[in-house]
């Protein structure tokens, strides 16, 4: 599966896949369906909830993962200057596609 | 000879006089239709002219009864009066009717003796721009910062919103788990559960109970707990293998911990390849610790999550599930038999692995 994973991930690398943005949601919660392959950020009074994307491998799961500091699990959000997203640490799903990888500057690296 | 004032027909005729205690006893009177001046005379207080009456009527408005004003006392039962000490009134509505209070304040007690309501029922002020104020059990109301008050009284009710589904309780400490079921979440999924309220917010248990009376509660949030954020935890160590299996294990890049749950003693090593041909492509694999190993043999494991095969064909002897901390794994009832006893002193954690791992591979053998 891993193997599998690197394979898809370097074979859209051939194509120079667009790195992921991110849109920012007003509000608690997340929507139920992401529109695109951005990343999407629960913002509310400045402070950011959670994170969610539609997962990488192509299985159609919707993924979030939470940023609140109260919270545990939890990730940090990091924006570079070309406005691209970094998560920290790895995002690695407990079952189904069990996907595992690092969100770097908008782009998907697996683990 | 006083008493001679007391006609026939007013002989045993009395009043219920309180204070704004609304503590009631009976006040004798001489007259069906008494003044608000005569009242204060029978009650014997003095100065009459710093006192208030008020009659209470039974229909539960309270209204003033002035020195020169008249009361008639036809009714079957006792009136009712308060008499206060008062330099002027406060008017009020209680569930829609009118009084009037000789004090600046009136305590909850008051307003539920007055409006004749039951414990099951929550007073609340109405307020036109925030939404209405609940009078707490034991405070008492201002009556003379804003304009005339309306006070009224509802069961009690206490709103949760669950992820946007707003659910209503009629008691205040409430399950999180309930509030899940009610809401229409499965509450075994597993979630990851943020309890959010005006003040800020906290990650809560789905055992918790939360006190919805707490000013300020707004919600419980909800995300799923399917996501590890890469960071290993730190496996336990609660009892001791033999430094052969301690070194096997780590050698061979194995996460795992030992624990004691209940008076067993578990190793898992989580995160196990599969060899292919299962429907999962990893699990965790528990191993019981008898107390006297490595005298005593290792027997049979244990898998979480279960395993099945993925052309469906079922796996012999692994119909029972054991639960491990709250987990249900599934029990391979694999023996060791006379063709491979157990060796004390030879055998131990890293050639029971051997065994395991022969057992996973068989199952998927072409
Ligand atoms: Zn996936």
């Amino acid at each position: 599966m891993k193997l599998f994973q690197k394979l898809i991930s370097w074979v859209r690398g051939l194509f120079a896949e667009r790195p992921r943005g991110v849109e920012f949601i007003e509000g608690d919660e997340l929507p139920v369906h992401f529109a695109t392959r951005n990343l999407y950020v629960a913002r509310e009074d400045g402070e950011l909830w959670s994170a969610g994307l539609n997962c990488p491998c192509g299985c159609g799961r919707r993924l979030e993962v939470m940023l609140l500091d109260e919270v545990k699990p939890r990730w940090d959000l990091s924006i570079d200057n070309s406005g691209l997203p970094s998560l920290h640490p790895s995002v690695w799903i407990a079952d189904g596609c069990r996907s595992h990888f690092w969100l770097r500057h908008g782009e998907i690296h697996w683990c | 000879m006083s008493t001679d004032v007391t006609t026939e027909e007013s002989r045993g005729l009395f009043i219920e006089v309180a204070g704004t205690d609304l503590v009631f006893r009976p006040v004798s009177i001489a007259d069906r239709s008494p003044t608000g001046r005569q009242i204060l005379g029978y009650c014997d207080v003095a100065p009459r002219e710093e006192y208030i009456v008020l009659q209470w009527l039974s229909e539960g408005d309270v209204e003033e009864v002035r020195s020169d004003e008249t009361v008639n006392l036809d009714g079957q039962t006792a009136a009712k009066f308060i008499v206060s000490k008062a330099d002027r009134l406060y008017r009020f509505f209680l569930n829609d009717r009118s009084l009037s209070w000789p004090d600046r304040s009136i305590s909850e007690a008051a307003l539920r003796i007055l409006g004749k309501i039951p414990s099951a029922e929550l007073l609340y002020v109405r307020r036109e721009v925030e939404s209405d104020r609940p009078i707490e059990v034991g405070s008492s109301l201002p009556l003379a910062d804003l304009g005339v008050e309306s006070v009224y009284s509802r069961l009690a009710q206490w709103d949760l919103n669950v992820q946007g589904v707003t659910v209503k309780f009629d008691r205040p400490d409430v399950l999180v788990r309930d509030a899940l079921v009610k809401a229409g979440f499965n509450p075994e999924q597993g979630w990851i559960i943020v309890l959010k309220t005006r003040d800020g917010k906290r990650q809560v248990t789905i055992d918790e109970m939360v006190d919805l009376r707490s000013p300020g509660i707004e919600k419980l949030r909800l995300t799923p707990r399917e996501i590890n954020n890469g960071e290993v935890p730190q496996s336990r160590r609660q009892f001791r293998l033999l430094p052969v299996d301690e070194e096997g294990l780590t050698a061979r890049g194995l996460r795992w911990e030992t624990f004691v749950d209940g008076a067993r003693r578990w190793l898992v090593l989580h995160a196990m390849e599969l060899p292919p041909g299962y429907a999962v492509a990893s699990t965790s694999i528990a191993i019981e610790i008898p107390s006297s190993y490595p005298t005593a043999e290792l027997d049979m494991f244990y898998c979480y999550p279960q395993l099945s095969r993925q052309d469906g064909m079922t796996i012999p002897q692994t119909q029972v599930t054991e639960a491990i901390e709250g987990r249900g794994f599934q029990r391979w009832s694999r023996h060791r038999g006379a063709i491979a006893p157990w060796r004390p002193g030879l055998d131990n954690v890293i050639t029971h692995l051997a065994l395991v791992e022969a057992a996973l591979l068989r199952e998927v053998e072409v």
